[in-house]
């Protein structure tokens, strides 16, 4: 266990230089956590675990290089190892009360829908949120993965095959079955809510 | 806009079996998430001009990925959770 790799530091500076890179990543972290295990506490768990062990390989982590597919890429395999197993199946929402909200109140006259999007403040956007939400919850968790690494944080595919240990064409062809996958998943629903246009293209 | 001629078609999503368009498509991903070459940028958006259905084939890739990103609520982080690794760290050796 006394291997000297890295002891040119010493503790203080090794936490400082920790502290430093790699805490400020907790955000996304965390909401990568909860993304995969869908469960508060179970992500609270996850990136304590994930910190931890970033800690201990600390000497692994080359400076300067992309401290957040470093951790993004722990966190992963953690998940895989530990926490898929026993973790728990996201809960059943039935979201069939809003879609039906919308599909009779929304889309009788212009006039409903223009007082319908007076209404589109908070209540609404949340609506929206949780519907979005359980559409990207519904999918298998390695497809919502990769939506969420690439639409959510922004990584490249480069990042991405690093992250999952896969190829570039895996990540590109799960990203297009996913995103097909919601499409579907979305499409009654957001034409009510003005995201699919298509209607007003086809004259 | 050329449309090349019967091949024996499986119903591909908004294809009609044109290869061009079918190539199209299986560009969706890279164009929308910055990761495609020059090349095959000037392949796409020529073709997307004047091509209707990859043109709104394109347009509701592009809306989804918005779509995600603007409605898809961040969760904060447990206010403990930072604290609470900094005092593990501290008493790791
Ligand atoms: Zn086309």
């Amino acid at each position: 266990m006394s291997d000297q790799r890295g002891s040119q530091l010493t503790k203080e500076e090794k936490d400082a230089r920790f502290e430093a890179e790699l805490l400020p990543i907790i955000d996304p972290l965390y909401n990568f956590a909860f993304r995969l295990t869908l469960d508060e506490d179970d992500a609270n768990d996850l990136v304590q675990e994930t910190y931890l062990k970033a800690y201990r390989f600390f000497e692994y982590f080359e400076q300067g290089t992309n401290a957040k597919a470093w951790l993004f890429r722990i966190l992963k395999n953690s998940f895989i190892n530990d926490f898929r197993k026993k973790s728990k199946q996201p809960a059943k929402v039935d979201y069939s009360e809003v879609e039906s909200y919308y599909n009779t109140e929304g889309n009788d006259n212009d006039a409903e829908i223009a007082s319908t999007s007076d209404m589109r403040s908070q209540s609404v956007q949340e609506l929206i949120g949780d519907e979005v939400a359980s559409a990207l919850n519904s999918l298998p968790v390695d497809f919502r993965t990769v939506i969420i690494l690439c639409d959510l944080e922004g990584f490249t595919y480069e990042e991405m095959a690093k992250i999952l240990d896969i190829p570039i064409g895996t990540v590109r062809s799960r990203l297009h079955r996913a995103r097909n996958f919601l499409k579907e998943k979305l499409e009654g629903y957001a034409k009510t809510m003005g995201y699919n246009n298509e209607e007003d293209n086809d004259e | 806009m050329k449309t090349i001629a019967t091949k024996p078609n499986q119903v591909s999503a908004n294809s009609g079996g044109n290869p061009d368009c079918e190539k199209i498509v299986s560009l969706l991903d890279i164009i929308i998430d910055g990761e495609a070459t020059e090349e095959d940028r000037t392949y796409f958006f020529s073709h997307v001009e004047t091509c209707q259905e990859c043109f709104a084939a394109h347009q509701k890739h592009e809306q989804l990925k918005r779509f995600l990103r603007e409605n898809i609520q961040r969760k904060v982080v447990p206010t403990n959770l930072l604290s609470s690794i900094q005092s593990v760290i501290k008493t790791t050796a």
